[in-house]
């Protein structure tokens, strides 16, 4: 079996991205054995990938191709143009997707207030969910955020972020010391691991703040009296936790983090905000340490679970306890056999007979009239916009005409020596100024001779009559005057009889 | 706010909003479009064409009780029923409301408000019996085969546009020519996937490929182009200019044909295009369901790819893309006839109401075209004889249910309005007694050197004179009478004596060439098939009526009644090859294609019991490669592949075709020159086929022919076309056939004055 997995992000430090991939380990650990793709690439969001990214369809190519050798779609977001495309393309090669939002991605889309993201991304949002088999989320406001767009309810399933509990344990104080001093942390007093983004100043507090952040190497400069450590990979990042010896979630931490599960799987008593994080992930109240949102809360309830060691031990059980039963990688691999749920139920037969036309085919269709009509639009506008107009249009056609304007005065006689005066138009219904030369000439049984030649300018779509006066040549009893024009090689002619000398 | 009490209602009722008011916008739109006046490309002419005869059609398709009659088959009796509405409708609107003080009750307004009166009372009579016709096509589940061969076809339609325009343009043939492959492909590829196609999808195909083939001919030129549609448009322009019909209008029996003068003039106060693509497309359009028909009729009787090899015979029939785009008012009495025809099949439908739809219909083919009415009445009639007497023997001593859609009532009703219409325009009933006194005499051995034109085609051995006899024939009929006119009249013959011209054929292609290395002639191959196709489609007609008689499959499939309508079909057509006094004013090849509309299926009966040598399974096969073979070639593609062909007006800018029919835009400017110099009263000389033309343009008599006894001392204009002037060859007509000889232009040049010239037309006085 093939998962294409597609994340919204790239990086070793994505929070994301580290779920993405427990996730992946996760479903190893189960009793399927997939191949997982990790499509992030896609993503033209990730400055690594601009530069593939450029040439859209290019992307949506290797989108197409990508779902195409899949089994089944497991998107991380929803309102990516990557997602859309993977929707569309699971749809068109009818593959099951499955999403799961975490609760970035949903609080993100709730405060999405621009126009565009109105417009386009949350419509994008709802068909994407739809199209979705399952779609999984982190939180109840993100599942009835689901249900809004349309989703059956059947197929939201409420997910936490899972980690895994065996590299994230209690340990004794033994070894508790024995981290503090391997990775440079104050072995005395308390140590209490802060959840939030900005730890609130604690110069006058009896325990030292720490705040783990996500980098490669090296030790970030610590703030006041808040040490700050940087962990480098899960063990570490492991170790920094249970080196520690209370979690305190601020107010401002949002919900659950993976950070807060991390530490109740290290057994740590968690001091939180009273917020609707408790009951949206169904806490015990009397397992955690809640304080008012309030101002000198924080502190008091920090003090108290620290001089309390009845009540931080039984917090710290609370903590493993939950995290082993709403947190767990077991959990997960068990939740992630819908994998193979997903992949062996029958998906709707492609129609191909008579049941109705196959969404691929329609795509194609769809596909070759966008393909005809921008084809078309460049013939009309590029290039070849002579040749759309000579399938289209009527073209002008282009000639000259020779005529004698008054055709019904023509001389039909003259006496000898007289005059022929008479007049001729030509009209140029080309797509310049023409130059005609003109040729009289007077012709009779003893011959030809020119009696007048000249050149005669008329602009395009313009007539111009030219009267002529000549002399008739005495060259037999008929004469025949023709008046010849080139280039155009046209003539009109009249017989005159005369009386021969 | 939850999904469950707020958020999905809410979704539920925008949903349904939005669903809305697409469809009312469209028909806002198109109305205000056409009441409007304001006229958009494309949107206009499409809003008035639902307007004029969507709605109608519509309406029939909806509140008709059409028992399980197939769906095919309620189009094409909707869209027939729909054209009779209009023209009643017209008809009514002009001959009513001059008494209440409209005088020109054709004109655009009058036009819009009685039609739309006309529907809504329609709708309101009818309106208990509507079915709704969307969830029908909401029901309807197609495979990607559907999508792929409507498709093909469509594109075919779409390349025949751009192949004709291109043409027109003067550049090369490729569109036209590809157009003829996408059409043979789109045939070839429903043949094969025949099982997976829903049945519409074939008739939709069998529609578009016909379609393709109409507008590869009727958009040829941007003016009029063809032979009788250029006295057609101008019965229509005339009834258009003074917005009322008339037969004193103009005194011919044109003019009593509702189709060519009603009818476009409603259709252009509705869509507001130029006059000639009244003809150009919405004809075409219509016309197109005659294929249709003709595949409803078979598909009655075989199976559904036979019933397509029986469509395609009838759309290769040259005569319905060479002719038949010519030949408005007959296209559309095609459809209605074929109809007619179908009737006899659709036993689903009860007695009483296929009688009732045959005396519209009938009725309808009257006020179309006058001969084709005098030919359905008689194959009606005669068809109805054999009925009779053969049921008479076989069911004596029994009851007898009625079972034909014809009845003795409904012959004669209809019989006497055919007069009572003919006797309002004289000439409609002058032309039957011509016919019928050339018919007496003819049988009294008095035919002379009538001939109908394709009877060379004809099994019959007719004993055809040559060419060469039919022009010296012409030459004698110009003489003059009086002895001294005729004798200088012989002297300018013997000056410039007649003669025929040698048939241009197309050059070689490559392909060709090579096939020529092979040791094939391809001009002998393209005439071979060309005649060998001709006579072979009459065989196979004998032999379809005969073998389904002999066979059981299709002796049970085909009903008596129907059977005697082939019969008196091909008698119709027997009685011109021996009686060509008829098919001078018919044509015998018209009268071929109108009969096809029955003997298709059974040319398909007569392959497959021919081909039956080659196993029962392969006889199938190889009569649709015999109709894909056929088509390739009757239309053209094969010969334009190929080369050692006369040229086609479809392909080419050459041909007999286009020297004679073709209007250039130098033609009319030429024309309008003449108008704009000739005297009042003046005359104008110049080949048949270009003085209809001219007549569109000018308003000047006729005063004959130009060959040179013609015009010995000649007082009138004397027009010049392209043939004339490019190739030094002019065209008569005589007994019905096309005689191209060299014309002497050098006797106008030192006989009369030449007062006006341009590269492809000349006038001299």
């Amino acid at each position: 079996m093939i998962v294409l997995q597609v994340t919204p992000a790239y990086g070793q430090s994505s929070t994301v991205l580290g779920s993405t991939a427990s996730q992946g380990r996760g479903l190893v650990r189960g009793s399927a054995t997939p191949v997982l793709l990790q499509a992030a690439y896609l993503d033209g969001d990730v400055p690594a990938n601009k530069e593939r990214q450029r040439g859209g369809l290019r992307t949506l190519w290797v989108v197409f191709a990508e779902v195409r050798r899949s089994d089944i779609v497991h998107l991380q977001d929803a309102t990516s143009w990557v997602a859309v495309a993977c929707v569309l393309s699971a749809w068109f090669y009818q593959r099951p997707t499955i999403i799961t939002l975490s609760r970035d991605a949903a609080v993100r889309s709730r405060r999405r207030r621009s126009w565009r993201g109105r417009l386009l991304a949350g419509p994008a949002e709802g068909w994407v969910v739809r199209a979705a088999v399952r779609v999984e989320v982190a939180d109840p406001r993100t599942r009835d955020q689901m249900l809004a767009h349309g989703v059956e309810p059947a197929r939201v399933a409420l997910l936490g972020e899972e980690i895994d509990i065996e590299v994230f344990r209690p340990v004794s104080d033994v070894e508790r010391t024995e981290l503090r001093r391997r990775h440079d942390l104050p072995v005395g007093g308390s140590l209490v691991l802060f959840g939030g983004v900005k730890p609130p100043p604690a110069a006058s507090r009896s325990y030292r703040q720490v705040q783990v952040r996500h980098a490669v190497g090296g030790r970030p400069p610590g703030e006041g009296s808040t040490i700050v450590v940087a962990a480098t990979d899960q063990r570490h990042l492991a170790e920094l936790y249970q080196a520690c010896d209370l979690y305190v979630r601020p107010e401002s931490a949002g919900d659950l983090t993976v950070a807060a599960q991390h530490a109740m799987a290290c057994g740590l008593p968690v001091v939180s905000a009273d917020d609707l994080c408790v009951e949206d992930y169904g806490l015990d109240r009397s397992g955690l340490r809640l304080y008012e949102r309030s101002g000198e809360g924080l502190e008091t309830a920090v003090d108290e679970v620290l001089r309390d060691g009845v009540a931080r031990a039984r917090m710290a059980a609370y903590s493993r306890r939950t995290s082993q039963e709403q947190f767990s990688w077991t959990r997960n691999a068990v939740t992630y056999c819908l994998y193979e749920n997903v992949a062996t139920r029958p998906m709707p037969a492609e129609p191909v007979e008579r049941g109705g036309v196959s969404r691929q085919h329609l795509l194609r269709a769809v596909m070759a009239a966008l393909v005809v009509t921008v084809g078309l639009v460049e013939v009309i506008r590029g290039p070849l916009a002579h040749q759309a107009a000579l399938s289209l249009r009527r073209q002008p056609e282009r000639y000259t005409e020779l005529f004698f304007p008054r055709p019904l005065r023509l001389p039909t006689e003259v006496s000898a020596g007289g005059h022929l005066t008479f007049s001729f138009a030509v009209s140029n219904h080309g797509d310049a100024a023409g130059s005609y030369r003109y040729t009289v000439t007077e012709s009779g049984a003893r011959g030809t001779i020119q009696a007048e030649g000249s050149d005669l300018q008329v602009a395009a779509g313009q007539t111009v009559e030219h009267p002529v006066d000549i002399p008739a040549a005495s060259l037999g009893s008929v004469l025949t005057v023709r008046v010849s024009v080139a280039p155009s090689g046209l003539s009109v002619a009249f017989h005159v009889s005369q009386a021969d000398r | 706010v939850t999904a469950t009490d707020h958020g999905v209602p809410v979704r539920a009722r925008l949903a349904s909003l939005y669903r809305l008011p697409p469809i009312v916008l469209i028909i806002v739109f198109g109305f205000v479009l056409v009441v409007s006046g304001v006229y958009v490309d494309y949107l206009t002419p499409v809003a008035g064409l639902v307007g004029v005869l969507g709605v109608p059609v519509y309406i029939v398709l909806t509140t008709t009780d059409w028992r399980s009659a197939y769906w095919r088959e309620r189009v094409v009796l909707s869209v027939a029923a729909g054209i009779v509405l209009v023209l009643v409708v017209g008809l009514a609107a002009n001959l009513l409301l001059p008494f209440v003080g409209v005088a020109r009750p054709l004109d655009r307004a009058p036009v819009l408000y009685s039609s739309s009166v006309a529907w809504v009372l329609l709708w309101w009579r009818r309106r208990s019996r509507w079915s709704p016709l969307l969830p029908v096509l909401r029901a309807v589940t197609v495979s990607r085969y559907d999508v792929s061969v409507t498709v093909l076809s469509l594109a075919a339609v779409l390349t025949s546009i751009i192949g004709a325009n291109r043409l027109n343009n003067g550049a090369g043939s490729a569109a036209a020519a590809l157009a003829l492959v996408f059409v043979v492909e789109a045939f070839a590829v429903t043949l094969l996937r025949r099982r997976r196609l829903a049945s519409g999808t074939t008739a939709l195909v069998v529609y578009a490929a016909g379609l393709a083939l109409l507008f590869q001919t009727s958009l040829r030129g941007w003016f009029v182009t063809g032979h009788d549609i250029q006295h057609e448009y101008y019965v229509f322009q005339q009834t258009a200019a003074v917005g009322h019909w008339s037969f004193a209008n103009v005194h011919d029996a044109y003019n009593a044909c509702l189709s060519i003068t009603v009818l476009p003039t409603m259709i252009l106060r509705f869509t507001g295009v130029d006059g000639p693509y009244v003809y150009k497309v919405f004809f075409q359009l219509l016309f197109a369901f005659s294929a249709v028909t003709a595949y409803a009729i078979a598909a009655r009787l075989l199976s559904q790819g036979l019933a397509l090899v029986a469509a395609i015979f009838f759309v290769a029939f040259p005569t319905f893309f060479t002719d038949m785009a010519f030949l408005n008012r007959q296209e559309i009495a095609f459809l209605l006839t074929g109809c007619c025809y179908l009737l006899f099949l659709i036993d689903d439908l009860p007695v009483h109401r296929r009688r009732t739809w045959m005396a519209v219909l009938v009725s309808g083919t009257i006020a179309t075209h006058y001969s084709t009415s005098y030919l359905l009445l008689g194959v009606l009639a005669v068809a109805k004889f054999l009925d009779v007497v053969v049921r008479r023997q076989k069911e004596r001593g029994r009851v007898r249910v009625p079972r034909s859609p014809v009845s003795i009532v409904v012959l004669v009703t209809t019989g006497l309005l055919c007069f009572w219409w003919g006797s309002g325009s004289a000439q409609s009933n002058r032309h039957l007694a011509d016919t019928l006194g050339g018919v007496v005499a003819a049988l009294g051995g008095s035919a002379g050197n009538s001939r109908a034109a394709g009877a060379s085609y004809s099994l019959i051995g007719v004993k055809n004179p040559s060419q060469q006899q039919l022009l010296d024939s012409y030459v004698r009929s110009t003489l003059p009478a009086a002895a001294s006119a005729r004798a200088a009249a012989e002297q300018v013959v013997r000056a410039y004596p007649p003669r025929l011209a040698p048939a241009t054929n197309l050059p070689t292609t490559a392909l060709g060439r090579k096939l020529e290395s092979l040791g094939v002639e391809v001009s002998v191959l393209n005439n071979t098939v060309r005649s060998l196709s001709a006579r072979l489609l009459q065989v196979l007609v004998l032999a379809g009526l005969v073998g389904s008689l002999v066979l059981r499959r299709y002796r049970s499939a085909v009903p008596a009644e129907f059977y005697f309508l082939a019969v008196a079909s091909v008698l119709s057509v027997g009685a011109q090859v021996a009686l060509p006094v008829i098919s001078e004013d018919y044509g015998l090849l018209r009268a071929f294609q109108q009969a096809l509309l029955v003997l298709a299926p059974f040319v398909t009966i007569g392959s497959v019991w021919l081909a039956g040598v080659l196993g029962r399974r392969l006889a199938s096969v190889a009569s649709g490669a015999l109709s894909l073979v056929l088509l390739s070639s009757l239309t053209g593609l094969m010969p334009q592949v190929l080369g050692g062909y006369p040229a086609q007006l479809t392909l080419n800018n050459s041909g007999q075709y286009y020297n004679l029919f073709y209007s250039s835009p130098q033609e009319v400017a030429a024309a309008r020159w003449l108008a704009a110099h000739a005297p009042a009263g003046a005359t104008v000389a110049s080949n048949s086929a270009l003085a209809e033309a001219l007549a569109n343009y000018v308003n000047l008599g006729y005063a004959g022919d130009i060959f040179p006894t013609l015009l010995v001392d000649h007082g009138p204009f004397v027009f010049l076309g392209y043939a004339e002037v490019h190739l030094g060859q002019a065209v008569v007509t005589e007994s019905g056939n096309f005689l191209t000889y060299n014309y002497p232009i050098q006797f106008l040049d030192t006989s009369l004055n030449l007062v006006y010239a341009s590269p492809d037309d000349r006038i001299y006085l």
